[in-house]
């Protein structure tokens, strides 16, 4: 009945012309609430140690690298899911070395920064099937190939030779973090310093 | 001696002769029975008649010999028990509370003068042509003064009670004491009125389309504004008949093809047309008392033959008179409603404004009368 | 000597008038005009979200979007804004202010989101400040203007004004650029049928009420 009547309508005011209603705009808010649900897990409980370093062994003119540190992701959803993982880096802006997929290490006395860290995936899994790396920049709406775990963007996964990204069930993928210290003619290190980085990974749902 | 008392009564014997038959005092205490205005804002239940109410007055006939004290009560029959309140109503007497010389007897009800008794109590039902008397120990007696209590109750049928206008009943019997030449008249009255019904409109009646752009009008065809609700009320005394119509105080200022359910918006400064706009009621928006399912009716002159009732919306117009019926495909008409609330679509049009002069103030001025028509 | 029998009904009539009631339609044509925008095509999207996410018995808070509105008139002119639920009745919190967000597949209400405007985020014209009024009678009447964020609603019209504390009512405006706050709540899990992908579809229409 209501169809009907809305079509009665409509041809009255097609046959009258429509009110222009230029003075209005509309909104709209959209979104979608998904059955769908995935848990990250990191091994270790997520934490990286380099473990403790000399200051008498950093470089002073140039980035010391420190050797990599091994650490395994799992990603694991109720069912075959499209999802990407989210970094935000806890201690932005302290990154020594400004670049995409750098994280910081903190600062010394609030504004020397340390150095930075980086996370690359290796041989990601996707229930049983390789798969490699993507990134969008755009909120998922283009994606590159990349292997690390971008700040700022969306981290997900692709059958080899696509770029678009497929539903997973379980991911299990070896995170490499490898970091590096500023150069230490920059930085007070008259005391202990303790290496500062804190990333929060969260699933977005695609 | 013995002399003086035969003196007595032989003067006593001449001052009767001296009395007439036309001596005798038939009186009622009331000569006219008013039952006021009827009230119609009862409770609506199906009863075939309403009563009017029940009066009381007290009859005395006093003769100055004994005398036979039979009354017939001369009415027009309205049945064996009652008598005729116009064609549409009735009324029943009731004898009570006899005295006779001043000692209660019975009353018995004869069939005619001189005839015996079909029936005796002390509370009688005065049927038409029947006469009442006085009995003691079953048989009629005589007397010199009779008083009693007459209770007059007066019925309408229910139909009776709707009125379009206002309606007095008024109908008389006699009270004859045959014997005796004496006779009274009893007048009776009752006063009809008819339900009142009050229309109203949501916010005060005034559909306010504040100021419309200029940019959101078209200028090269009509726009339709969007439609606006307005809720029409009406409240009775008691469930009435009524259909409504509207009554265009701007004619001939209504753009588009002149049709009984458009009414006009005002002219602007050069005499052109504003636009128009029509009032659509709806049976899916409107309640009337607890009826669970409305339907509209219309009529082009406010009687019938009506439309077979619909569901569906409709416009009103001016020789387009609607109402509402409680069944579908129905076409007896409007059915009495005490309470209607019913929310109609003001759906305005606006002109071309390339056909406006919108160098002065063109101010949009719909005026109409919402009619209530009882019927 | 029998009397006639007498039995009379007569109609006295006072004839019944019918009842009548006044209709009026108003309205005026102004040549004024104000187009209002919103940026992002007025487009708000929360992306995907977990059911998981969700609380099971209190609504969950979303986080907040903004949004700017320009309102560009082609002439100092007074008018208000108010915005209508193109969805309306499926706002799970009875309120003028608060929106709809759609129904479930099982015809719940899937949550609300309100929109607000800041005086102190707020442009007009050439002015340095600006202060907010409301008005619940169609413009009769104004509260006192101040610099109190205020909800937008279905009936109330929203104003600026650069009299502090005047109760007349918007100024003449030409220009308005304003950061509006939109805030979204999702109904609790437990009144929700999320069994399948529920698509969030709020809709409503800002517009421009000329005084």
């Amino acid at each position: 009945m209501s169809i009907t009547r809305n079509l009665l309508v409509a041809a009255l005011l097609a046959s009258a012309g429509h009110a222009v209603a230029a003075s209005s705009v509309d909104l709209s808010v959209k979104g979608t609430i998904t059955p769908r649900a995935c848990k990250t897990a990191l091994s270790n409980g997520g934490l990286v140690d380099f473990g403790k370093l000399s200051a008498k062994d950093l470089r002073p003119d140039q980035p010391t690298y420190l050797p990599r540190q091994n650490l395994q992701m799992t990603v694991t959803c109720d069912a075959s899911t499209l999802f990407a993982v989210a970094l935000k880096d806890n201690r932005a802006g302290s990154e020594s070395n400004q670049d995409y997929y750098n994280f910081g290490l903190g600062l010394i006395n609030g504004t020397e920064k340390l150095g930075y860290f980086t996370v690359a995936m290796s041989g990601p899994v996707a229930d049983d099937v390789n798969v490699r790396g993507i990134a969008s920049f755009d909120g998922g709406v283009t994606w590159e190939r990349e292997s690390a775990l971008v700040d700022d963007g969306l981290t997900s996964f692709a059958d080899m030779n696509t770029l678009a990204p497929v539903p997973v069930q379980r991911l299990v993928t070896d995170l490499q973090v490898a970091g590096a210290i500023a150069p230490s003619q920059g930085l007070t290190l008259t005391n202990e310093v303790p290496l500062d980085g804190s990333v929060t990974l969260t699933v977005r749902y695609l | 001696m013995g002399l003086k008392p035969a003196l007595l009564s032989a003067s006593l014997l001449l001052g009767a002769n001296a009395w007439g038959m036309d001596e005798c005092q038939l009186n009622l205490s009331e000569t006219a029975v008013d039952f006021g205005l009827v009230n119609r804002a009862v409770s609506p239940i199906a009863a075939a008649e309403h009563l009017l109410g029940e009066r009381r007055l007290s009859l005395t006939l006093n003769c100055p010999t004994p005398t036979d004290l039979s009354l017939f009560y001369r009415g027009l029959a309205a049945g064996t028990e009652r008598f005729q309140f116009t064609g549409r109503g009735s009324y029943s007497l009731r004898a009570s509370d006899a005295l006779l010389d001043g000692q209660p007897v019975e009353l018995g009800l004869v069939p005619g003068s001189g005839q015996p008794p079909v029936s005796s109590a002390t509370t009688l039902r005065w049927r038409p042509e029947h006469g009442i008397v006085p009995m003691r120990a079953g048989v009629p007696v005589i007397g010199r003064s009779l008083s009693l209590q007459l209770e007059v109750s007066a019925w309408a049928r229910q139909d009776a009670l709707r009125v379009s206008d206002t309606v007095t009943w008024d109908t008389s019997g006699v009270v004859d004491a045959v014997h005796t030449g004496r006779s009274r008249e009893l007048r009776l009255q009752a006063r009809f009125a008819p339900a009142a019904c009050t229309p109203s409109l949501s916010n005060g009646g005034t559909v306010a389309f504040g100021k419309l752009s200029v940019m959101d009008l078209n200028a090269d065809k009509e726009t339709a504004l969007p439609p606006r609700p307005l809720v029409v009320s009406v409240a009775c005394d008691a469930p009435t008949a009524f259909s409504l119509r509207l009554q265009d105080n701007r004619q001939g200022s209504a753009t588009g093809p002149g049709d009984d359910t458009t009414y006009g918006l005002g002219l602007d400064a050069q005499q052109q047309k504003i636009g128009r706009y029509r009032l659509v009621f709806d049976p899916a928006r409107t309640t009337a008392d607890s009826f669970p399912g409305l339907y509209r009716t219309d009529s082009p002159t406010g009687t019938a033959p009506w439309s077979s009732a619909s569901a569906n919306p409709l416009a009103i117009g001016a020789s387009r008179f609607l109402g509402f019926s409680t069944s579908a495909g129905n076409t007896s008409g409007p059915v009495p409603i005490q309470q209607l609330s019913t929310t109609t679509s003001l759906e305005a049009v606006i002109a071309p404004l390339g056909t406006l002069d919108l160098g002065s103030e063109v101010r949009l001025d719909g005026a109409a009368t919402l009619e209530l028509n009882y019927l | 000597m029998k009397h006639l029998l007498i039995a009379l009904a007569l109609s006295s009539g006072t004839a019944h008038a019918a009842s009548t009631v006044d209709l009026a339609v108003t309205g005026l044509i102004t040549p004024m005009a104000c187009k209002p925008l919103l940026s992002g095509g007025g487009l708000v999207d929360f992306g995907k979200i977990s059911r998981n996410d969700l609380n099971l018995t209190n609504g969950t808070r979303l986080p907040h979007k903004y949004l700017t509105l320009t309102v560009n008139c082609n002439a100092p002119g007074r008018f208000a804004l108010r915005m209508r639920d193109n969805r309306d009745g499926t706002a799970h919190v009875n309120s003028e202010i608060f929106y709809g967000l759609g129904l479930d597949t099982s015809g719940n209400k899937i949550g609300v989101y309100s929109v607000s405007f800041d005086p102190r985020q707020t442009v007009v014209d050439d002015l340095a400040v600006v202060y907010g009024t409301e008005s619940t009678t169609g413009g009769l009447a104004w509260r006192m203007a101040n610099l109190n964020p205020i909800d937008v609603g279905s009936r109330s019209l929203l104003g600026f004004t650069d009299v502090v504390g005047s109760t007349a009512g918007p100024s003449a405006i030409q220009t308005l650029t304003s950061t509006l706050k939109l805030e979204a709540t999702i109904n609790a899990r437990q009144n929700l049928d999320l069994s399948v992908e529920t698509p969030m579809d709020g809709s409503a229409t800002l517009e421009v009420v000329y005084l």
